[in-house]
């Protein structure tokens, strides 16, 4: 019953928004926000159970425009007072449109696609202003920075954080439905190292503002949450090994996720 | 020039021979360069702290801040953070001598925060040993945000590395367990017996070794997270001894317990629950003084929060949020949050009024436009109307502490004594999402002829029949025009009246804030966002003797602009109304621009 009338209401809003409708949800487990299974919270008070525990995503395009949501397990809090009705979260939704495409992603994160999983285009939802987070990844991201769409305006709001971008920023046909999906949850660093793109560190134990579980080095994925697939189970995508100097020896490979 | 040019060469190789093998790089991400400019017409500046809190609305000044954090081993971090502290080194000082205080007469013309000296904030070493039972230890400075905001709460940013102390951590053997203990070198304001006089401050050594202890301990239960901690303070003071020769006698002169249980999870999908339940127990053998934070004498007392989310409803879009709360007046841990941490759902009072009576805060905070202290510092010697119907003691130091704040901040508001229910309803429909708020507040100090010498007689007043209710409408949009325009709507009222003394209609009380703000942000370009707002507010007092009708716009343009490593923003407001905000039965004109903007240099 709960589906059916969730279905009547999406069907409805498209049938608001756009003449012809393309829209994808996904939806992930809950209480899988220890990326590979071990990584723990920081202490702080702000990071609340759940703020980093995706349940869905969905991606509808809408008139010239494709509205993304991810929606998390806890609700969301602007202790920081950011502006945009969250604060502690950073959600990177990789895309692949078509042919090609990227196996890096942004530093920080620590992770890499497989090959046929290349990215085409990234959208970052992030509490920073647009500005703040394109010079970034103009400074950070090198030839990747091109392909790192920011939405104008991203707001949090209830559970869910949303931004919409214009459908021809992403490129490829605009089949939102057709395309393939990774979203990875980080969080939001306003004081990042030198060389990470925004994100918020993950060490062997957890500290008042860095994730615990992981390695002192940056052998580690620094992904809380993804999706995951029926082909793509998270603890397999996030799977890593460190040598003894801390770094990396096999590093966590992600892959697209569809419909 | 030969030589200049071996010098650093030779000292080079010197210091690599020199270093030990574990030295490492120094991270000096965060360090940044802050410069600030005010602008008002009431063209004020003050001369210890230019933020309008301090009552400055003009002048221009920079800050530097270098943080420096050194992992200089797998098991050794060590940071630092340093700060100029020059909130009032005005650029038009020019660093002449007698604006910093050289050339002063006395020692006290000395301005420190006019002088460009650059103090230590806070250093901290963190030890990751590897040990099964110690995951790590911190000693040096903390905000001391891994506690509860109701225990060891949270300290504000611009103090956050003033509180020193040693914190030790490690895990339980059960399912997400975790022990942590600290123990926090409680400033000397915040003692019990500060403010004594001779037998207090000046002499009695005994506050330099004062500190808060305190254990927490965390544990997964089934679905539930379960948190409990028990904190210790005993303040002590040096006692006359005469045999000196076998130590110095000391005595306890106030102590504290406070003790915490915790519990949060979810039910079921969509349902999630959280539960808090706080006690204390505040000894005061010795004690009765004209000013002080803690309780004058010896009180128990308790606060609780229970909290309901419902998230999957069957309506799409649509989810509830409830909230108990009932805080006892004397409920009292020394070390709580006094900024910083929201601990109620409800947004509390209307920001708009915040400081009425002040000249300086005619447009109230800006932030948002959502809390404001309903118990600001009551001191009758300070600005605006000290008036004991909100409940507070005149004199009372407010509980919580909004210095050094400017008007685009939001300000806080003690809940202390508060008790009540929020309702809470977010819904989305069309991409156009609502909430709707609704508080209802009675007040645990809701007393008549409280005692002059009462345990709380230096926070609340003798008589209180006080109530307040909170009615929040808040609507966004998206508009999807010019690459999207954020439009906002929000529409508050609060009512908040107090018949104060039973027997005495002459002290009732009634206030009445209604409001609404509607807002429109843009992404201009890429690097620049800006936003109008325009707010209409009303504050309508009825008391015995006096009706008061106070009201004013508020016209907001704020602009925000952004390149890697830079950051400038600018809010400037235009107010405008009419009232008696000093309730002197005169009105008059309210005419009021102010503007604050930064510039921000990351590196």
């Amino acid at each position: 019953m709960k589906t059916s009338l969730r279905s009547i209401a999406v069907a409805a809003a498209f049938g608001l928004g756009c003449a012809a409708a393309h829209a994808v949800e996904f939806t992930d487990p809950r209480g899988d926000d220890k990326g590979p299974g071990t990584y723990i919270y920081p202490t702080d008070g702000v990071y609340k159970a759940g703020s980093f525990d995706l349940t869905k995503f969905t991606a509808v395009k809408s008139g010239t425009s494709v509205d993304f949501s991810a929606e998390m397990a806890a609700g969301l809090e602007d202790p920081w007072g950011m502006g945009g009705g969250f604060a502690v979260q950073m959600i990177f939704v990789f895309i692949k449109t078509g042919p090609g495409g990227n196996t890096t992603t942004p530093p920080g994160l620590n992770v890499q696609f497989a090959a046929g999983h290349e990215w085409n285009k990234l959208v970052i939802l992030s509490p920073q202003k647009k500005s703040r987070v394109t010079g970034e990844a103009e400074a950070k991201s090198g030839a990747l920075a091109k392909d790192i769409v920011v939405p104008n305006i991203t707001r949090g709001r209830g559970r869910v954080i949303t931004g919409s971008v214009p459908l021809a920023d992403l490129g490829g046909d605009g089949n939102v439905d057709g395309w393939s999906y990774q979203v990875v949850v980080q969080s939001n660093e306003g004081f990042p190292a030198a060389g990470d793109f925004l994100t918020r560190k993950v060490n062997e134990y957890e500290g008042q503002h860095r994730f615990g579980g992981g390695n002192d080095g940056d052998c580690d994925p620094h992904v809380i949450d993804l999706l995951e697939g029926p082909d793509a189970k998270q603890a397999d995508m996030l799977a890593y090994t460190c040598g003894p100097d801390g770094k990396s020896v096999k590093m966590a490979t992600l892959k697209m996720i569809k419909k | 020039m030969k030589k200049l040019s071996l010098k650093p060469l030779a000292a080079a190789i010197g210091l690599a021979i020199a270093s030990p093998a574990f030295a490492a790089g120094i991270d000096f991400s965060g360090s940044n360069i802050y410069m600030k400019f005010l602008d008002g017409n009431q063209r004020k500046v003050s001369q210890n702290s230019g933020d309008t809190s301090s009552g400055s609305d003009s002048g221009q000044w920079t800050e530097f801040e270098l943080r420096m954090k050194a992992t200089i081993s797998k098991q050794v971090e060590a940071g630092v953070r340093l700060q100029s502290r020059s909130p009032a080194a005005y650029w038009t000082n020019f660093g002449f001598a007698n604006n910093e205080g050289f050339s002063g007469a006395t020692p006290g013309d000395i301005k420190t925060t006019q002088s460009k000296f650059v103090k230590l904030r806070g250093a901290y070493v963190l030890l990751t040993p590897g040990y099964a039972w110690l995951d790590q230890a911190l000693i040096g400075s903390s905000d001391w945000g891994m506690f509860d905001p109701f225990t060891v709460g949270q300290v504000r940013y611009i103090d956050r590395d003033n509180y020193n102390g040693i914190y030790l951590k490690g895990k339980l053997p059960v399912s997400g367990g975790s022990w942590e203990v600290g123990r926090v070198s409680l400033p000397n304001y915040l003692q019990s017996n500060y403010g004594q006089g001779a037998s207090c401050c000046g002499s009695d050594d005994s506050q330099f070794n004062e500190a808060v202890y305190i254990t927490q301990l965390k544990a997964q239960v089934g679905p539930a997270k379960i948190t409990g901690s028990y904190q210790f303070f005993n303040d002590r003071q040096l006692k006359p001894d005469t045999t000196p020769f076998n130590g110095q006698d000391i005595e306890t002169f106030a102590k504290t317990n406070v003790l915490m249980l915790k519990a949060e999870g979810s039910a079921m999908d969509g349902v999630d629950l959280k539960g808090a339940y706080y006690a204390s127990k505040h000894d005061a053998p010795l004690f009765n003084q004209p000013w002080i934070n803690s309780p004058k004498s010896s009180i128990n007392d308790r606060a609780i929060k229970l909290d309901v989310a419902l998230t999957s409803l069957p309506v799409p879009g649509l989810s509830l949020n409830y909230q108990y709360f009932n805080i006892g007046a004397g409920y009292y841990s020394n070390t709580a949050a006094r900024r910083e941490t929201d601990v109620l759902l409800t947004e509390g009072s209307e920001a708009a009024w915040y400081n009425w009576g002040n000249s300086l805060w005619l447009g109230g905070a800006a932030k948002d436009y959502t809390q404001a202290p309903s118990s600001p510092k009551c001191a009758v010697s300070g600005g605006g109307v000290c008036r004991s119907s909100s409940g507070l003691a005149a004199g009372a130091n407010g509980l919580v502490d909004n210095d050094y704040i400017d008007f685009d901040e939001s300000p806080n508001e003690s809940v202390q004594g508060w008790k009540g229910h929020t309702f809470l309803v977010n819904y989305e429909i069309a991409k156009l999402p609502m909430s709707l708020e609704y508080t209802r507040i009675g007040y645990n100090y809701n007393w008549q002829n409280y005692s002059a010498t009462g345990p709380l007689s230096n926070y609340f007043a003798a008589n209180n029949d006080r109530k307040t209710s909170i009615f929040a409408f808040k609507a966004g949009y998206v508009l999807p025009v010019a690459g999207g325009v954020d439009l906002g709507l929000k529409y508050k009222k609060v009512k908040d009246s107090n018949s104060g003394q039973a027997s005495n209609a002459g002290d009732d009380r009634d206030t009445t804030d209604s409001g609404f703000t509607v807002s429109a942000g843009n992404q201009v370009f890429r690097d620049l966002f800006g936003s109008l707002s325009f707010g209409r507010y009303s504050r309508d007092i009825a008391t015995p003797g006096l009706n008061i009708g106070n009201k004013k716009n508020i016209l907001s343009a704020r602009l925000s602009y952004n390149l890697a490593g830079f950051e400038t923003g600018v809010l400037m407001q235009k107010i405008k109304g009419d009232g008696d905000p000093g309730e002197t039965g005169t009105p008059v004109d309210i005419n009021q621009y102010r503007m604050k903007a930064f510039v921000k240099a990351i590196f």
